[in-house]
């Protein structure tokens, strides 16, 4: 199945250099209701909307970060269950916000694994020096 | 039902992953294993007449590479500022998060946490040059409290301690 992605999801796509990483989105109102959303959403299992209710009830991630004006806020490499990472990114468009889920799986686990040795050594380290 | 995001922040090892796998599955690995990014774990705490649902952000650790980014304090409610009393280092961690957190949403709610009292007899004392700092910490958390993921000492107690601090006053006792 071919999709394409609305025209602002694309444009920041481009502007932050992920295209081909797998990703979703959710097209938010002014007071974080769902208006529209898409892609992966299953693999970020974002997947039952309820719309009595806003996003940040039903998506725990996003609770306390909405809404958002000015400025977009990203959170790199975020763990919700303990196979993916994601970076989020939530912004502002017209009326509009959007939240944009990116996997980062592989490039999280390549770091976890640099930062595992590197602060296993500062341990060392710390003790050696008292 | 109220829903509050609380963030863990402390140095790099001190304890803050334990300290939530312990809380939210019942589990301790004396392995250690680095937090990249940030790890949201939802738990709902019972207190005397009402439910809250904990949003337990567990954010990587400061360490000499990388300070805590103000965009992951974004929405916190409260935090649990966590020291390993046996390393000297994690101290002055604590005390600069503290002001992060001033500088970037204004005071909150938080608790000072000594992890890691199941070695009480390695801990090392505030460093004298940090003393000042730490008693202002200190008076200005809701409390200050023990804490071993390891034991299951004080991690319940800790974690309901936060989740009173932040209902409304009418309701805590």
């Amino acid at each position: 199945m071919t999709f394409e992605a609305p025209l602002p999801i694309l444009q920041y796509l481009r502007s932050i250099s992920h295209q081909g990483t797998c990703y979703a989105y959710l097209k938010l109102d002014a007071n974080n209701f769902l208006i529209e959303s898409g892609s992966n959403l299953v693999y970020f299992d974002v997947t039952c909307f309820d719309s009595e209710k806003t996003i940040d009830q039903q998506v725990p991630a996003l609770s306390g970060l909405l809404p958002v004006k000015g400025q977009p806020v990203v959170i790199a490499n975020t763990q919700i269950d303990s196979s993916h990472f994601n970076d989020l990114h939530i912004y502002s468009h017209q009326s509009n916000q959007w939240v944009l889920l990116l996997d980062s799986t592989e490039s999280a686990t390549q770091l976890q694994i640099e930062q595992q040795i590197r602060l296993s050594n500062d341990i060392v380290n710390e003790k050696k020096s008292g | 039902m109220l829903q509050k995001k609380v963030c863990m922040l402390g140095s790099f090892a001190v304890g803050k992953t334990s300290l939530v796998r312990r809380y939210v599955d019942s589990i301790f690995s004396e392995t250690y294993t680095t937090t990249i990014g940030v790890k949201i774990d939802k738990k709902v705490v019972t207190l005397a007449d009402t439910e809250m649902s904990l949003l337990l952000w567990d954010v990587y650790g400061e360490d000499s590479h990388q300070t805590v980014l103000p965009a992951y304090l974004r929405g916190m409610a409260a935090y649990l500022l966590v020291l390993d009393p046996t390393r000297p280092g994690t101290y002055k961690s604590a005390i600069s998060l503290h002001n992060l957190v001033n500088t970037t949403l204004g005071p909150k709610p938080f608790i000072l946490v000594n992890n890691k009292c199941d070695l009480i007899n390695e801990w090392s004392g505030v460093p004298q040059e940090l003393q000042e700092q730490i008693k202002i910490l200190q008076d200005s958390a809701v409390a200050e409290m023990n804490t071993s993921a390891k034991t299951n000492t004080g991690v319940q107690e800790m974690f309901v301690a936060i989740a009173t601090a932040l209902l409304p006053v009418a309701q805590q006792k």
